[in-house]
């Protein structure tokens, strides 16, 4: 045997353990996806039957399925109104919320190289709440009636993501350029907000600052119906690009180099994110948290590849915001908490747990 | 740059000056001794003065006045003790309940600077809205307070104590003499005696006990006929305010006023003021009766100068047509009613308690008229000729 044939046996046997173990690493990955879809399956089970009204969780259930196969399940009027116009569309609201907040979070993450950002840092949060103050105190806005706070929120939401392009674009769209963009946005608005309140009355104040807490209460069909559809179809955009996000990772000279159109990517990254953002806190007021703590959650188990850090950040973020809730719902009945608070309270425990568990960089 | 320093110490003299003639401007009249008060002895003197020519009969008066009449003194709502050595012709006010209750007494002439509230309002103020702004208790613009040199502040008795007292500290360093009085003026328990205190540092004692006298026949009916009921009687009420599925609980002013007029509040036993409660439970409890309340936040309607239903009736099938609402006894009985604010909140709350007693207990208070006494209230002692919609569905006389 020649020294040429025995060293390519050698890299045979080494190519297929590293090909071994990167399928042990995906197949780690599909499986924490697996279970976290299991763990929203089973958690919105058992949102849908906490509630004030009595009703045991074997009639929840026939009132769901009584939907699906008529004839078969048996339920009256009233479990199926508490239970189709009151429970459900919350429990979904928090779960494409969550998924959705976190998804952004993690896109922009991903395109601007740093572990700090989310759509909030570039002004978003800040935007949409003076928007919706806008809207408290003054009275006025763009669009009239009852989707004045709403149409007001994500305006000015989507008003700040292209103020940060325009900035950016100005002086060559870098991590570094949109952040700082961002920052300048985000105390713009926070001092616009904070005049607005000096003005206000205190009513109108209070009213702020309950927005500002975030809610799920507000939640409908047709808004479980909007946030869902923006999400999933961003979503998926989102993982399309997702070879591009990784390929920036390593710099932006590397992805040029490996054709990727870096300022193409990161301003479509961005404004998918920020869109995506902007629908759900139009509807839920500003939650912050989720879209920071949830995609780090997620890299500390699957890592860095955006095909899955992308998609399971989702499903971490959706399992946080629907366990938040159902406890905010739950914990002080029948009286209903500020979902924001709630956030926190869970979430920040458990990041710590990870952060301090885990020795190694993991960003 | 000598010039220049002359300059200065020309000014501070003249800055100087105008502070020794302010200091004068509030003087006590009569008083020679600097103790603020006319004593007998000091009151004999003024009259030799007159008998001598030295001073005109009017200021003679003046001065016996004062010294029959005053030092006036109070513990007013902060609990300071307040003491008048002379008649407040000039005053301040910064919250409009306050100004509302000064003009029930009749003394809303003495009155030459108001809150920035009292202005925007110009629908129940209208005859004030020309005077100067001294901005909120938030907000307060205490230059423009001084430069109208009153005799008189008055703030907030219990409310946004810390910004009041600021504004009291300043204010009265930068004029010793300046009386301050504390007051809220919106409080169900404490409003008899803060209209007492008004009426005693403003000489309109009379004005305070005819009011009172009115009050008192508004609320003591309610009162006696709701302290004679049961638990049982009370109906049960869901109260919402402008914000859906916000509620009062105890600690509220609106609870407060729910339970005054008879009624027993769903959430009454959750100790959280003002919070926002699960949909479910308000159709678990089942109320026998819903007041959702307008005229604030998104639902700027009803109240004075308002000639239209529409509104308050799209808001009440609104209320009904909720998910899951049918269930509720309130709906079924055609029991949801939409209130205006304009009556709930401040010194108007006694209308607006009168109006929940009939709501709640129609056959005991048949007699009872809250819109009569809303428009005696409003003709005899705000001088208003004001026309509105205050409830939907308007109640039976």
């Amino acid at each position: 045997m020649s020294e040429a044939e025995t060293m390519s046996t050698e890299s045979a046997t080494k190519n297929s353990e590293l090909r071994e173990e990167y399928a042990q690493f995906v197949g780690r990955k599909v499986l924490f996806i697996i279970l976290s879809l299991a763990g929203i399956a089973v958690l919105a089970g058992v949102a849908a039957t906490l509630g004030s009204a009595n009703i045991t969780p074997v009639e929840v259930y026939s009132a769901i399925l009584a939907r699906f196969f008529p004839g078969h399940f048996a339920t009256t009027d009233f479990i199926d109104t508490i239970v189709w116009q009151l429970r459900l569309h919350r429990v979904l609201m928090g779960i494409f919320a969550g998924m959705g907040l976190a998804v952004a979070g993690s896109a922009m993450q991903g395109i601007l190289k740093n572990p700090l950002a989310s759509p909030f840092t570039l002004g978003i949060a800040s935007a949409a709440t003076f928007g919706a103050s806008l809207a408290i105190i003054l009275g006025a806005g763009f669009v009239s009636g009852q989707y004045l706070i709403v149409g007001n929120a994500f305006v000015f939401t989507m008003l700040a993501s292209l103020t940060v392009y325009g900035l950016a674009k100005y002086k060559g769209i870098t991590p570094e350029t949109m952040i700082l963009a961002g920052i300048a946005i985000m105390y713009l608005f926070s001092a616009m907000t904070s005049f607005l309140q000096y003005v206000g009355e205190s009513e109108e104040v209070h009213e702020v600052v309950f927005w500002m807490m975030g809610s799920l209460g507000r939640s409908s069909w047709d808004k479980v119906g909007i946030i869902a559809l923006v999400t999933v179809v961003c979503t998926l955009v989102l993982m399309y690009f997702s070879w591009d996000i990784n390929a920036l990772g390593a710099g932006d000279e590397t992805a040029k180099s490996l054709g990727v159109n870096v300022e193409f990517v990161r301003i479509l990254c961005m404004m998918l994110a920020s869109l995506i953002t902007a629908s759900i806190i139009c509807f839920t007021g500003t939650i912050g948290f989720i879209g920071l703590v949830a995609p780090h959650i997620t890299r500390m188990v699957v890592g860095g590849d955006h095909r899955f850090l992308l998609p399971a950040s989702g499903l971490v973020g959706a399992l946080i915001l629907l366990g938040a809730d159902t406890v905010a719902r739950t914990i002080l009945a029948p009286v209903i908490l500020p979902v924001g608070i709630m956030t926190a309270f869970l979430g920040v425990p458990f990041f710590i747990y990870l952060f301090l568990k885990r020795r190694k960089d993991y960003w | 740059m000598v010039t220049k320093m002359l300059w200065m110490i020309v000014l501070s003299l003249l800055f100087l000056g105008a502070g020794y003639a302010t200091a004068e401007e509030f003087a006590v009249p009569g008083d020679l001794n600097g103790d603020r008060i006319v004593s007998s002895q000091e009151l004999e003197t003024a009259e030799q003065d007159q008998e001598a020519g030295k001073i005109i009969a009017e200021e003679l008066a003046e001065i016996s006045h004062i010294s029959q009449n005053y030092p006036r003194k109070i513990v007013d709502s902060s609990g300071q003790e307040v003491t008048v050595y002379k008649p407040l012709e000039n005053i301040v006010v910064f919250n409009s309940e306050t100004v509302e209750t000064i003009r029930s007494l009749k003394a809303e002439d003495k009155i030459i600077g108001v809150g920035k509230y009292t202005l925007e309002d110009s629908t129940y103020f209208p005859e004030l809205s020309e005077l100067p702004s001294v901005g909120s208790v938030w907000t307060p613009d205490l230059e423009a307070v001084l430069e109208l040199h009153p005799d008189a502040v008055f703030i907030y008795g219990t409310f946004m104590n810390t910004s009041a007292d600021e504004i009291q500290d300043t204010l009265q360093s930068a004029d010793p003499n300046l009386v301050v009085v504390r007051v809220d003026c919106y409080i169900p328990e404490s409003y008899v005696a803060e209209v007492e205190m008004v009426g005693t540092v403003l000489e309109r004692e009379e004005e305070a006990s005819e009011f009172i006298e009115f009050y008192d026949e508004c609320l003591r009916p309610i009162e006696t006929v709701v302290s004679g009921l049961s638990d049982e009687d009370k109906p049960t009420v869901y109260f919402e305010s402008w914000v859906d599925y916000r509620t009062a609980t105890q600690g509220a002013a609106w609870h407060d006023k729910l339970v005054m007029a008879g009624g027993e509040n769903i959430f009454g036993e959750l100790a959280l003021s003002y919070t926002d409660v699960d949909p479910e439970s308000i159709i678990e409890r089942n109320p026998e009766i819903v007041v959702k309340l307008c005229g604030a936040g998104g639902l700027t309607f009803g109240g004075y100068d308002e000639d239209d239903t529409t509104e308050m009736a799209a808001l009440r099938d609104e209320v009904e047509a909720r998910p899951g609402w049918d269930a509720i006894d309130a709906v079924k009985n055609d029991q949801v009613y939409v209130l205006s604010n304009d009556i709930l909140g401040g010194v108007r709350h006694f209308i607006g308690i009168a109006y929940l007693a009939k709501l709640f207990h129609p056959e005991l208070f048949e007699d009872l008229d809250p819109s009569a006494m809303h428009l005696e209230y409003l003709t005899r002692f705000q001088g208003l000729d004001l026309r509105g919609i205050y409830i939907y569905p308007e109640m039976p006389v």
